[in-house]
């Protein structure tokens, strides 16, 4: 067949085309990684290229098609977030102190997904260990919005957001604490889904705040993003947080809104006093668009959970970090400083040079909130927030299907712009962090560009467990929306 | 409440984390707007809740049993030592003297 714009396939259809025998595996292999190499330069998108491990996963693939399997993913190119393990690739969480580490085992997620006929493309940048909002925390340097190479892809999976959006991969992984797959996902055009916490076994997934963290995908329609939660979700033994559910998995029919009841909350409403207008405008039309479908919408409040969110979760999951990463002390793996003269100054000093200063702002700010004389005051309180706020959300869905925000409050920035003010940083995420507290599914998808032609998010929230639900929901409104197809790089 | 610059030495130390006079400066100006912030949460009236520490929808799997299953046994941390250590002998880690 004619392997001209093989990037513009979905993963869907790249597997139909595997599966009928039409195109060898090896054949996409190569195709995804030239264009990769070709890219990347420009876009930084990722960390590493795994050129020999692509060549022999899509081996094996067309040999078990050859022997008459069929297979969900079949050679399907996958960018793989660089805070996973991916047996034999650098696993480096874009941070100088695991620069040179190899992973030795395999994360669930990426195992389910080769055992699909998926391969692996690449590992993909982020904020380093997944902290921040726009991926300039990387030690390697930013990723770039493929939309316009001066902006910002989002953050932390913007070089997984990246590799979608710029058709380098048709899906790809990221992890969600705060936002880290919806952000990029509205600031590259795309789809990204955080699952129900729990859906998605985390084993292998480097821990940031580990009650927060969920694994999730980025593809480029919602089918495609539903094909790989099928895939991705399930138990596990090996991840003590894993659910014992499974998840549905056929394809998405929903083809109107009759009877489906939206809220959209009224405080994270945007309006021309915080918002562009067109970004105001974009979400106001999505919401007309709703209703024309057939939902009823109504304003609802939700005052601790768009208030108090962010507040409790710069003191819950720096926490949570700050005790994740004392593992990294230079003495078994990682970087080792050379005024190592002594064990407390190679800890301290291999810390200090290997992590950067973003991850050493939370790490003191974790500890601060865990010492003691502060653990009440600022903890304690935060997890007794925390459940005002999940009760909040539980409450609200007695009565609604669905709630909707715009995903974030800006469309991709420009470089530098945040970078010496962490709080305004921090203050990307208002929109997304108080979904993760309550340990929801959200979905970040397309609903239109503003005046600089750069995508704008619209986020779906619905009750645990509901993915299906809301992949529906995000399906049948992708088919109705007229933003007009997102360009490509 | 406010960091001092005794406090960000202090929590520095506790954390393992070796800080300039430099960063201390940067640090007592960043954090106490970032704490400032974050003290929005004393607004909210917490008495008699519950803390909630994880967004598990069912905490039961947290309390299963603790059954050894031999076929998800992992020895590849140990048999990968070489690959990823930073010193080692023989099949230790090696690191400095402990005193100064």
């Amino acid at each position: 067949m004619n392997q001209k714009d093989l990037h513009l396939k979905s993963a869907c259809e790249i597997s139909n085309l595997v599966n009928s025998k039409q195109i060898l595996a090896v054949d996409i292999a190569k195709y995804f990684l030239k264009r990769a190499h070709e890219l990347n330069p420009k876009l930084n998108a990722f960390n590493s290229i795994t050129d020999d491990l692509a060549l022999k996963q899509a081996k094996e693939i067309d040999e078990r098609i050859a022997k008459g399997e069929n297979l969900p993913l079949a050679g399907v190119p996958i960018a793989v977030k660089d805070n996973m393990n991916v047996i034999g690739t650098k696993t480096t969480c874009s941070s100088k102190i695991l620069e040179n580490f190899v992973s030795t085992y395999e994360s669930t997620v990426t195992q389910k997904l080769w055992n699909a006929g998926a391969f692996c493309l690449g590992k993909t940048n982020l904020d380093e260990f997944a902290m921040g909002s726009s991926t300039e925390y990387s030690a390697f340097g930013p990723t770039k919005n493929p939309y316009n190479l001066e902006k910002v892809p989002g953050g932390s999976s913007g070089g997984s957001a990246c590799a979608v959006s710029a058709r380098l991969a048709p899906l790809a992984l990221g992890s969600d604490t705060g936002g880290s797959i919806r952000q990029p996902a509205s600031f590259c055009g795309i789809v990204g889904l955080k699952p129900t916490y729990g859906l998605v076994s985390r084993y292998g997934l480097v821990a940031f705040a580990s009650s927060l963290d969920q694994i999730g995908p980025f593809a480029m329609n919602c089918e495609d993003a539903n094909l790989m939660l099928s895939v991705i979700s399930g138990h596990d033994s090996k991840d003590s947080t894993s659910l014992n559910f499974k998840f549905n998995n056929n394809k998405l029919n929903k083809q109107d809104f009759k009877g489906l009841k939206v809220g959209v909350i009224k405080e994270l409403k945007l309006d021309e006093n915080n918002a562009k207008a067109d970004l105001v405008k974009n979400i106001n039309n999505s919401i007309t668009l709703f209703k024309e479908l057939g939902a009823e919408v109504k304003e609802i409040s939700m005052p601790i959970a768009s208030k108090h969110a962010l507040d409790c979760y710069y003191i819950i999951a720096p926490a949570e970090a700050s005790s994740n990463l004392s593992r990294y002390e230079g003495a078994r793996y990682g970087h080792r400083s050379l005024k190592s003269d002594t064990l407390a100054n190679m800890f301290a000093y291999s810390r200090s040079e290997g992590f950067g200063k973003e991850v050493k702002r939370r790490i003191i700010i974790g500890t601060y909130a865990l010492s003691a004389g502060y653990y009440d005051a600022y903890y304690k309180k935060a997890q007794q927030v925390r459940r005002l706020i999940s009760e909040e959300f539980m409450k609200v869905f007695e009565e609604f299907d669905v709630l909707l925000t715009a995903t974030s409050p800006t469309t991709a920035f420009s470089f530098g712009a945040k970078m010496n003010d962490p709080l305004a940083m921090y203050l990307c995420d208002i929109q997304t962090i108080p979904i993760n507290l309550a340990g929801l599914p959200a979905i970040s998808i397309n609903c239109g560009f503003d005046d600089e032609n750069l995508p704008i998010g619209l986020e779906l929230i619905a009750p645990p467990l509901k993915d299906k639900e809301l992949l529906e929901i995000a399906n049948c409104f992708e088919k109705n929306c007229v933003a007009g197809v997102p360009k490509c790089l | 409440m406010s960091l001092s610059k005794q406090d960000i030495e202090k929590v520095a130390k506790l954390a393992n984390l070796h800080v300039s006079e430099q960063d201390i400066i940067i640090y007592e100006s960043e954090l106490n707007k970032i704490l400032g912030y974050i003290d929005r949460l004393s607004q909210v009236n917490t008495e008699g809740i519950e803390p909630l520490a994880s967004s598990l929808i069912s905490e039961d799997i947290l309390s299963r049993e603790d059954i050894i299953d031999e076929s998800q046994q992992i020895n590849t941390f140990r048999d990968n030592l070489s690959l990823f250590a930073i010193e080692m002998e023989e099949n230790f880690f090696k690191v400095p003297k402990m005193g100064s």
